[in-house]
């Protein structure tokens, strides 16, 4: 059955994500930011900043007092994050159900994880600058246990995309070596063969030494159909991006890349 | 005159004149204005003219003499000038039918203000014959130039001051049928006021006709005519009360100014078995009363109010907020139309249409009036900020707005709107 949400008083005042450099004016957006961002929601999320947003700008004194009450120290967070989200109406009883779940999934997971999860949201978003700083973390720290080879590496390999995206591209190539060196996958070998063709560096002995020529050959047969493709659009740094990217932004680019040539191709031809 | 701190105001404003009558707190009563000193001081012909080589506005029968005497030309029937949004040309300079009606309203107000030693206007109250929108934005418009807060300023219909005006009178003048007939320039109208038992509360419900039957104010310059004139009135009451129980009966408008004169028999037959009475400023007293009650902040008397310019329908939708379900009132019965007027926003979740319930007044069970949202909520569900407005053109019309807010920064707001217009049958 539906029903209509009454909007909520909006804010004078905003309330700030800096993570996101995103403002909050509704109470509504509050719970969607909430709900569909839980690994940027740190252990000190319920604070006086968000308690006087709620109370002065959203006029939610009730709901203010109700989180004062209840919320003692940050293991009380995720309770009073389903508290919230309840008392405000905007998800439904099975919305809050799942995003329980997903709070307790979160909590069996180890703090790199977490970190890694943020990384990745924030990647998602865009924010190119601040997802690399987290995979940075996970990448440099070597004292943490819990940090796996196979976690190290795609850190490494994520922080080579999001530098392809801020088009660093000496930097491609160097955080491309890194992930590597870690895990020693060749399928990471591919992408950095791609980026130093890109760039025109030499293609360094020490990773391709011992690569079969029929290997390279293949790739380069890659390589050189989509700088074609390129050349052809002159759209090369757009397109070239694919190279470095993951596997389904790599495809959903592609996919949208020909979508876009084949309606050109129909118009010629009609 | 005594001196007032706030002026309490009623304006009738006719199709050929215009009368004024203000509170007087310290009697609880309305007093009519006097303009002048001359033959009928409390009315001022709807006319404007402006003095050739000057600056100077003239209002009333100032303006005909001025024009008669070459001084400049004159513009009457302003309210004709101003519903046709037309406009009239002084020593040259072309002028909307808003500045005329802006520099009627100054003068004829500066009287008022110096007389009763004040111009800060608490609540202002203008009685018009019909709601015409054109003619109430113009005034609205005029009102503001006037540095008068829109707060302060209403219209109303004559039926609506007629209502306030018998309601104001003792309670055996309106205990059963109160009728008013009004003669003027407008015509001949009836109106008639009876109280609605049975319901919670009580219903004052007053309604006018125009009578067909009716005759220029003309021919009553003329023997014949008046005897005409006469004939007509004493068959139209005889029909028309005959069978009714009637309290009370007004006559107004400067149609009936010498009808002792002329309407010998009009008179006998209304006077039989009826309390009958002549008030110049009805209209006038009645938005003066009207404007008290604003001023109180609450109603003079326990029935709600319908008649012309009044909504006849309680409009609502229902909605979610935190975690109840309530219904959201969005117009409701006996408010004036043209103030009505009710704008939130809404997260559909869930739903393609908006549905209102509209319930009419006296019935039970309301009617669902359904708008799609269409491309309101392309982007996905609860999504989509919708802001919705819903005001009413006529008392028994109104349109719904609705325009997509986006959602906060996550999504941009569109230029999708979607409004749809309604007629209450």
């Amino acid at each position: 059955m539906g029903r209509y949400i009454l909007g909520g008083k909006e804010a004078r005042l905003p309330y700030e994500v800096e993570e996101l450099n995103l403002r909050l004016y509704t109470v509504e957006e509050l719970c969607y930011y909430i709900y569909n961002n839980l690994p940027l929601i740190g252990d000190d999320f319920i604070d006086e900043r968000l308690l006087a947003f709620l109370r002065k700008e959203l006029g939610q004194e009730e709901i203010a007092d109700k989180i004062e009450k209840f919320y003692v120290s940050p293991s009380d967070q995720d309770a009073t994050l389903i508290m919230l989200l309840s008392d405000v109406g905007y998800y439904s009883d099975t919305e809050l159900k799942e995003f329980q779940n997903r709070l307790v999934s979160r909590k069996k997971k180890t703090g790199p994880e977490r970190v890694m999860n943020k990384a990745d949201l924030l990647y998602e978003k865009k924010r190119y600058v601040k997802a690399l700083f987290y995979y940075w973390r996970i990448a440099s720290d070597r004292d943490d246990v819990r940090i796996s080879q196979e976690m190290r590496s795609r850190a490494y390999e994520s922080m080579a995309s999001a530098y392809a995206h801020l088009s660093e591209f000496p930097r491609v190539i160097q955080t491309l070596e890194d992930a590597y060196d870690v895990s020693r996958q060749e399928r990471l070998l591919k992408k950095l063969y791609g980026a130093v063709m890109l760039f025109g560096s030499n293609l360094p002995e020490k990773y391709f030494a011992n690569v079969p020529s029929t290997l390279i050959a293949a790739w380069d047969k890659e390589y050189r159909s989509l700088t074609a493709v390129n050349r052809m659009q002159a759209e090369e740094s757009e397109i070239m991006g694919v190279f470095f990217m993951n596997e389904k932004e790599a495809a959903e680019k592609l996919e949208h890349y020909l979508e876009t040539e084949k309606e050109k191709f129909r118009s010629m031809i009609e | 005159m005594k001196v007032m701190d706030e002026l309490i105001l009623g304006y009738d404003l006719c199709k050929d004149y215009c009368r004024i009558s203000y509170y007087d707190e310290e009697e609880e009563t309305p007093r009519d204005f006097s303009f002048t000193d001359e033959r009928n001081p409390f009315l001022i012909q709807n006319a404007i003219c402006r003095k050739k080589g000057t600056d100077e506005w003239l209002v009333g029968q100032e303006a005909y003499s001025t024009a008669l005497f070459g001084g400049g030309s004159v513009v009457d029937k302003l309210l004709q000038l101003v519903s046709r949004k037309g406009f009239a040309t002084f020593n040259g300079k072309r002028y909307s039918s808003e500045d005329l009606l802006y520099h009627f309203l100054k003068e004829t107000l500066a009287h008022v203000f110096e007389k009763l030693g004040t111009s800060k206007i608490r609540e202002i109250v203008f009685s018009v014959q019909e709601l015409n929108s054109v003619v109430l934005d113009t005034l609205i418009a005029a009102m503001k130039r006037l540095n008068v807060e829109r707060k302060r300023v209403h219209i109303i219909s004559h039926t609506e001051s007629f209502l306030y005006f018998v309601l104001s009178q003792k309670r055996d003048l309106w205990s059963n049928l109160s009728v008013l007939y009004d003669f003027s320039g407008d015509g001949l109208n009836y109106y008639e006021l009876e109280i609605l038992r049975g319901f919670q509360p009580n219903v004052a419900y007053a309604k006018r006709r125009f009578l067909e039957e009716g005759f220029s104010i003309d021919i009553l310059e003329s023997e014949t005519g008046m005897k005409m004139a006469d004939s007509i009135l004493t068959s139209l009451v005889d029909r028309m009360l005959s069978k009714k129980l009637v309290s009370s009966c007004f006559l107004a408008g400067n149609g009936f100014d010498n009808c002792e004169e002329w309407g010998d028999h009009f008179l006998k037959t209304l006077c039989n078995r009826r309390r009958v009475f002549v008030i110049e400023n009805l209209f006038a007293e009645g938005a003066v009363f009207s404007a008290l009650e604003r001023a109180r902040g609450t109603a003079l008397y326990p029935f709600s109010i319908m008649c012309e310019g009044r909504i006849h329908v309680d409009i609502g939708l229902e909605v979610s907020r935190g975690l109840n379900r309530q219904f959201l009132p969005i117009a409701s019965v006996g408010s004036n139309w043209y103030e009505t007027r009710r704008e939130f926003d809404i997260i559909p979740d869930q739903e393609s249409t908006l549905k209102l319930k509209v319930k009419k007044a006296g019935e039970r069970n309301p009617v669902q009036v359904e708008i799609p949202f269409g491309d309101l909520i392309k982007r996905g569900n609860k999504l989509s900020r919708i802001a919705v407005s819903l005001h009413f053109t006529e008392d028994n019309a109104f349109t719904v707005t609705m325009r997509d807010r986006g959602f906060g920064e996550f999504f941009e707001p569109t230029d999708a709107v979607v409004r749809r217009s309604y007629t209450i049958e």
